[in-house]
């Protein structure tokens, strides 16, 4: 038994040096989860690489860098995060890009019926028993609904009747089940659920109302063990085979 | 997505923390037990913290601790070793989280076994570890037993502080509970749904080993005679 454990823990020592393929790790927003996975393997060749993905929220992702989490890439869903590791030096700035766009849209159930302009958006939210959205304090989605909504004069009549979600899956899912008749996500997302139609867009927010634009932006990590690879990767998610593929996921690539 | 490598990576997590939990935490409950401990109200407060914390609050002081730039990190580093995303960072986000469980139950099991016992077998000269091997242990078995299982069932669980520490790699560190989250965020409701399904039959499972193991304990069979 002694003499199995040791031939164990000398096996561990030995593996530990031998030379394995290199390994970027690229830090992503939750939300991008399903285009990212599809690319996963184009991105391999083309950094010559092993890409592994890590998903979460934004602002946990960009703790893990601050706590020195060996992390080669972030791509983030919001401004704000990147821009308080750039404020600290632990991002590449000159490799930083705002690689994509999105809109936010209100969804409704299957049923529901598109609204043409801003007046009808009024009347129906007005007569909405609840809206659903990310909590304005902690989701993205939510703080640019609650913004699109102030532009218009409208947060106030429905502060009071939001239902706020974790995720913007969350508030989602509450239009999907039926819990809330309508809600504010991203395009997306919108365009993502499953089984398709089980919720339909009733109204876009023209991106101009919004003071701050939705991006996503991507940017090396200043404490890479593989600058190069990392670069490379960027790269990749600026070109055209990742080009086509947020397009066909509903992002837009300004 | 496969739905297999979170399952194997789940059970493999939640096993080794079980192992580190049942030792430490019986360890330390012997000792709250039995001994005089200077400080004591403080060390069982610490204890009981992972508990009372959203499992998020814990993550994050275990990633502080166990980052590059963390006290304890840092000196791993230093030694080549990384920590954080890695599985052992879920192996030891579950242990810290289900080690109260662990030590209460224990503690419990162990204060309910009569001293005078363990005082007759004294009087006849047999030593404290062969008293607490062979008298205190046995009686003790079922309320460590259910411990165990709680600690096993929690550390299967594990979300909050297992996304902070050891991030949400698939293949490498995404168990069953951070693949539910990400299939969920990406809209992949048929992949959550395995995977819910998968949980619910380990969790019977687990129920019915547990119920299979306090059968013998309480009616030892035949051939157990």
């Amino acid at each position: 038994m002694k003499s199995r454990l040791a031939v164990l823990v000398l096996l561990l020592a030995v593996a530990r040096f031998l030379p394995a393929a290199p390994e970027i790790t690229l830090s992503a927003a939750a939300s991008l989860t399903n285009v990212l996975q599809d690319l996963e393997a184009p991105a391999e060749a083309y950094c010559g690489a092993r890409v592994l993905l890590n998903l979460g929220a934004s602002g946990t992702l960009r703790r893990q860098i601050e706590e020195g989490a060996p992390v080669d890439v972030f791509f983030s869903a919001a401004r704000l995060d990147m821009d308080q590791l750039q404020k600290k030096g632990l991002i590449v700035p000159q490799t930083r890009v705002d690689l994509l766009g999105n809109s936010l849209v209100l969804v409704g159930g299957p049923e529901a019926r598109p609204v043409p302009g801003k007046g009808d958006l009024q009347a129906l939210l007005q007569s909405a028993s609840v809206l659903a959205i990310g909590d304005p304090e902690a989701v993205p989605a939510g703080r640019y609904a609650k913004e699109a909504l102030s532009a218009w004069g409208l947060w106030d009549l429905v502060a009071s009747k939001t239902a706020r979600a974790a995720s913007v899956r969350e508030a989602l899912q509450f239009v999907q089940s039926g819990s809330a008749p309508v809600g504010i996500v991203f395009k997306t997302d919108a365009s993502s659920a499953v089984p398709a139609g089980s919720v339909k867009v009733l109204f876009s927010f023209p991106n101009e109302i919004l003071s701050t634009p939705i991006v996503y932006p991507v940017a090396v990590v200043s404490a890479t063990s593989n600058r190069a690879a990392a670069e490379k990767l960027v790269r990749f998610l600026r070109g055209d085979t990742a080009r086509q593929a947020f397009l066909a996921a509903g992002f837009t690539v300004p | 997505m496969s739905v297999a490598a979170p399952i194997l990576l789940s059970l493999k997590v939640a096993a080794v923390a079980t192992v580190l939990t049942f030792l430490v935490g019986l360890g330390l409950a012997r000792i709250f037990a039995t001994r005089r401990v200077p400080l004591r109200g403080v060390w069982e407060g610490l204890l009981l913290l992972p508990l009372v914390f959203p499992p998020t609050i814990t993550g994050y002081l275990l990633l502080v601790l166990l980052g590059r730039r963390g006290l304890l990190g840092g000196l791993l580093a230093q030694a080549g070793l990384q920590v954080v995303f890695t599985w052992s960072a879920a192996v030891i986000a579950s242990f810290i989280v289900s080690l109260p469980l662990m030590y209460q139950n224990c503690k419990a099991a162990l204060r309910s076994v009569e001293p005078q016992y363990a005082g007759a077998a004294r009087t006849l000269g047999v030593s404290e570890g062969r008293i607490f091997r062979r008298i205190t242990l046995p009686i003790a078995a079922p309320g460590i037993l259910a411990g165990t299982a709680l600690s096993f069932a929690r550390a299967l669980g594990e979300f909050g502080a297992t996304l902070m520490t050891a991030g949400n790699i698939p293949g490498r560190t995404q168990t069953i509970p951070l693949a539910i989250y990400t299939a969920v965020e990406g809209g992949r409701s048929r992949d959550a749904n395995i995977l819910l399904g998968v949980t619910v039959v380990i969790s019977f499972v687990l129920v019915a080993v547990v119920g299979w193991a306090e059968r013998r304990m309480f009616f030892p069979g035949k051939d157990a005679k």
